[in-house]
């Protein structure tokens, strides 16, 4: 299996969860629900390695590999987290090669895969624009193609939908069903919404 | 149940008590305030006449106080940039025990008075040896690092921070080994080149620890209005905290360095207190327009002074103007 | 990414270029290339020579020297001017002051006279008699040597030169030239400086009571003939530095008069004066900077300040107080203080002195507010309490308590006050007060204050304050301190 979390027990402020266990297989789309606050958020960071201090106990492995203390950095998992949170000053074009940049990727080679991405995602007429001048949708390709850069072995996907109007839910369940086969990776999605959950996992997990 | 037409029946129209005494008030508090500040300006202004701004321009040691006062400045603004971006990033974005209490001793040069800032930088390098203040570093350093074991913080370092403030106390301690019997302060860098008490370069000096601390403020606010989120999403994409800060929080903090600049800037430029006590107010040698202020009082010509005063009121008027153009009201100042 | 570091790389620049400039700032007072014209005494002709040296290498300025008996360069320089005169003898000085050809003149070495004789001293001659013995050839120098002229008057005082004068087979006109005809044996004795004998290893020196108890003291002058004032200045101070000139002088076997100044190319020091000294010694301390090409950092302030700052640390080179009282406090770290000036405390009143403020009675009246000193401050807040309080006046009026003499005359200008008790000096500091303002004479013995000027012990350049002290002390600055309302009090004034 590709995602084994193992007895994880996580602080995050006052709160607590104690014992949390889940397995996803290479390929599968698994999606964490539950209500608010009860910790699927915090659960999908400290995979992602961002909440390494409220780890107490237990263990998370990645494709065999134990990551529990790993920096986020190393674990090459992809993160496209609620706000988007594309950086501002940077061009779709540079929030794309952010990634294979900053791991010195041969020039030609990133080229490439860029522009796969980005008429893959639907963002070659827009590869110029900053952040602040793409529609909701258009930003979350972005971040989409920006978790996928590097071929993570994971694709994390917080709340895929929030803020999107309902007619684009659609196209965006679509789009990155189609994007999480083609790039053949394993997906973890936290939400709130089963239909959302349905569209694009092949398993739900429940969290009380 | 409530009769509905009972409440529309009402035989007047509804009443709101006028607005119009709570604006008045308001428009009150403004109209003393400000006419208080446009009176203590208009006051200066006119005292001061033309000839007496002629006199004061083309008097050489005026003019050579104007070019101290801006070198002088714009070293402090710079200096004070450099040291408050890495030191309200920390404090940002780091969680450590003691975090409460940095900050607090961080605002101390601002609420100290100035006179106390410029009479410790005096005892600082006319009465203590290098020898002294490394073994007074490595001492400080030893008692944070004990009280760092002992209390250990959360967040990533647990050990690695009390491990390097050992480290850094030997290194302090060897220092102080090294640099026995070597003089003051004031002699040991004087003897090096940089003559500090009662010269130009002490200026800075004297003025740099109450600019610092503004300027970390400002970046400070500016740094905790940047969500971390964008950090996390880089550090997810393989950068260390070192490259996130450089590459995704940097660029978006540039109008909030900008501000943090020119407050200092400005700060350093009212500076009087410890400039006058640490750099002294020499005619023609440390002489900044804060202090021509007071020399010019000294010798009772309070036209000049006025004109002085006037002076600085442009200067500082103007670089306010500029601050707002440049960066608008999310400078947070 | 490229655009914050280049942003970067600037700001360094900029803050590198400030702190340079900051380091480095020296205001125009260094002196061109060029060369000096040193007249002088050929009895100091080796030391002066390698002090020479030593300035060429380290400055690149050619030193001329012209070496002669005393007298006789006295004369060339009447006539062909030059930069500096170094006789062996302060009364060659005197004599070309008097003539207006002198600026400054600084100590050098003490000569002392003696007779001097072959290793071995084979005639064994003892004392002055025994140069009027049988067989005793003897040289003397002319009087256009400084040696000479002191010999021949000191053995006419003792009424020798019957006795001797026979012996005299010649004459000649530098000391050297004295001592090398001992040293070759051309003559048996010779009278000369001890430190030129000491540097010819054929003889010996042997001292007399006669010549020893007016030992000579050579001193370097700067003359006001010479086109290059400040560089004459610098290397005068160079030769009488005490790890630069002096340091030649001792190795050579010459006696030194003093410690000297540590050497400086431009000396650096820092004078704390009362700040109601400003008006009347600031132009002079910048004129003494520009001759003497040094800087020279004034504080000013009140007499408690400085007293306060010095016991946290500072050491400044010298100290002009407010008042003898404060030098006492910190007395240890100076040479004694010399009084200068002295300073009367009077009433200030508004123009037309609107209450009637004619005494220090008056001060007790109703509705009288009045401002003075604080006691602890300054001097003129000390000897304001003292006043008040012998004098019976009341305290209730005093309304405002400053730092020093200039506030009391700026709140009396802003009229925030009916009366101030300040020096006469605050009041005349600045025309502008008695456009506003009035003095009224208190005419008490207790309403006084002296100003005494001292040197720091611990100072490197002792001399160079001296230098100073002299120049406020001259009859020029006599007339500014009094012109601002001082009293002057050095007995003899140059």
């Amino acid at each position: 299996m590709m995602l084994e979390i193992d007895r994880l027990t996580l602080k995050a402020g006052e709160f607590l969860l104690k014992g949390f266990s889940l397995s996803i297989d290479e390929g599968e789309c698994v999606a964490l629900m539950g209500p608010s606050g009860c910790g699927k958020t915090t659960v999908m960071e400290a995979v992602c390695g961002l909440r390494a201090e409220g780890v107490l106990s237990g263990l998370i492995s990645l494709g065999g590999e134990e990551i529990t203390h790993l920096p986020p950095g190393a674990r090459r998992i992809g993160l496209v987290p609620q706000d988007v949170a594309l950086f501002p000053t940077l061009t779709v074009r540079a929030q794309l090669e952010f990634g294979p940049k900053l791991h010195c990727w041969d020039r030609d080679e990133m080229k490439s895969r860029v522009e796969g991405l980005a008429s893959d995602l639907g963002l070659s007429d827009l590869m110029e624009r900053l952040p602040k001048g793409l529609s909701g949708g258009e930003a979350r390709r972005v971040a989409l193609g920006r978790a996928l850069s590097l071929r993570p072995r994971l694709l994390c996907l917080d709340e895929a939908l929030t803020g999107l109007d309902e007619a684009r839910h659609d196209e965006v369940l679509q789009l990155i069903r189609e994007m999480i086969e083609r790039e053949k990776v394993t997906a973890l999605h936290v939400t709130h919404s089963r239909k959302e959950a349905e569209a694009i996992s092949d398993r739900i997990v429940e969290m009380s | 149940m409530r009769d509905v037409n009972e409440a529309g029946k009402s035989p007047r129209p509804w009443r709101v008590k006028p607005e119009l005494p709570f604006v008045l008030f308001l428009t009150f508090v403004l109209v003393a305030y400000v006419g208080m500040l446009l009176l203590m300006v208009g006051a200066n202004v006119l005292t001061v006449t033309w000839v007496d701004l002629g006199r004061i321009l083309k008097d050489d040691d005026i003019l050579r106080s104007i070019k101290l006062t801006v070198v002088t400045c714009t070293a402090t603004a710079i200096l004070s940039v450099l040291v408050a971006v890495p030191l309200a990033y920390l404090l940002s974005r780091y969680q450590f025990r003691g975090r409460a209490f940095i900050d607090t001793l961080l605002d101390i040069p601002i609420l100290l008075p100035p006179l106390i800032v410029g009479l410790s930088l005096l005892i600082l390098f006319n009465r203590m040896s290098p020898a002294t203040c490394c073994w007074m570093m490595a001492g400080g350093l030893l008692l944070a690092s004990l009280i760092g074991f002992v209390l250990r913080g959360k967040g990533g370092g647990r050990a690695l921070v009390p491990g390097a403030l050992i480290v850094f106390a030997g290194m302090f301690g060897i220092g102080a080994v090294m640099m026995k019997g070597s003089g003051s302060l004031e002699e040991v860098s004087s003897g090096m080149g940089f003559p500090m008490t009662f010269h130009p370069l002490g200026i800075v000096l004297a003025q740099f620890p109450v600019a610092a601390a503004f300027a970390v403020r400002t970046m400070r606010t500016t740094f905790d209005q940047i969500s971390p989120r964008y950090e996390e999403v880089a550090m997810t994409l393989g950068c260390h905290r070192g490259q996130a800060f450089s590459r995704v929080v940097l660029p978006l903090a540039g109008k909030g360095m900008v501000a943090a600049g020119t407050m200092a800037w400005a700060r350093a430029l009212g500076e009087f207190g410890p400039v006058l006590i640490f750099a002294g107010a020499t005619k023609g040698r440390t002489e900044v327009l804060a202090t021509s202020v007071f020399l010019e009082i000294n010798i009772g010509n309070l036209p000049g002074a006025a004109a002085i005063s006037l002076l600085m009121i442009v200067l500082a008027v103007a670089t306010l103007l500029l601050v707002r153009f440049f960066v608008g009201r999310g400078g947070a100042i | 990414m490229k655009r914050p570091i280049l942003a970067l790389v600037f700001l360094l620049a900029l803050l590198g270029g400030a702190l340079w400039w900051l380091v480095s700032d020296q205001n125009e007072i260094m002196p061109g290339k060029g060369s000096l014209l040193v007249h002088c005494g050929a009895g100091m002709r080796k030391p002066m020579s390698e002090i020479a040296r030593q300035y060429e290498e380290e400055f690149g300025v050619k030193i001329i020297l012209q070496f002669g008996g005393s007298g006789a360069l006295e004369s060339q320089l009447e006539v062909a001017g030059g930069d500096l005169y170094l006789p062996a003898d302060q009364s060659y000085l005197e004599s070309i002051r008097s003539k207006g050809l002198l600026r400054e003149s600084m100590p050098v070495t003490r000569l002392s006279a003696g007779i001097v004789v072959p290793k071995g001293n084979p005639k064994g001659i003892a004392g002055l008699q025994d140069l009027g013995r049988e067989a005793v050839r003897v040289s003397l120098g002319e009087k256009s040597a400084s040696v000479g002229k002191y010999t021949w008057k000191v053995l006419e005082q003792e009424n020798l030169l019957g006795v001797i004068e026979p012996n005299v087979i010649v004459t000649k006109p530098t000391v050297n030239m004295l001592v090398e005809d001992v040293a070759m044996g051309a003559v048996d004795a010779s009278i000369a400086w001890d430190a030129v004998a000491r540097s010819f290893p054929e003889v010996e020196w042997i001292p007399v009571p006669e010549f020893s108890k007016r030992s000579k003291l050579a001193g370097i002058g700067v003359l006001t003939a010479s086109k290059n004032v400040t560089r004459a200045l610098h290397f005068a101070r160079y030769v009488t530095s005490r790890d630069r000139g002096r340091k030649v002088f001792v190795e050579m076997g010459f006696e030194i008069p003093d410690e000297g100044d540590v050497w400086a190319d431009i000396p650096k020091v820092t004078l704390f004066s009362g700040s109601m000294l400003r008006p009347a010694i600031q132009e002079k301390v910048r004129e003494f900077e520009k001759r003497e090409g040094c800087r020279i950092n004034t504080i000013f302030e009140g007499c408690g300040t400085l007293v306060g700052m010095m016991k946290a640390g500072s050491k400044p080179a010298g100290y002009f107080s407010c008042d003898v009282k404060f030098l006492e406090m910190v007395d240890e770290r100076f040479f004694p203080g010399t009084v200068m000036t002295g300073n009367e405390i009077v009433l200030l009143v508004r123009k037309g002195n609107p209450k009637s403020l004619l005494s220090l009675d008056d001060l007790s009246k109703e509705g009288v507010k009045l401002g003075v000193c604080d006691e602890t401050k300054s001097a003129l807040g000390q000897l304001t309490h003292q006043l008040l309080t012998r004098r019976k006046v009341s305290f209730e009026n005093v309304t405002v308590k400053v730092a020093k003499g200039d506030d009391l005359v700026s709140a009396m200008q802003a009229r925030s006050l009916d009366a101030a008790l300040v020096y006469r000096s605050n009041a005349l500091a600045s025309p502008v007060t008695l456009e506003e303002c009035e003095i009224v004479e208190l005419n008490d013995e207790l309403a006084f204050a002296e100003q005494p000027y001292a040197v720091a012990r611990e100072t490197g350049h002792p001399e160079l304050m001296k230098r100073l002290g002299e120049l406020l002390s001259s009859g020029e600055s006599k007339k500014d301190f009094e012109r601002l309302g001082f009293t002057w009090k050095l007995e003899s004034t140059k």
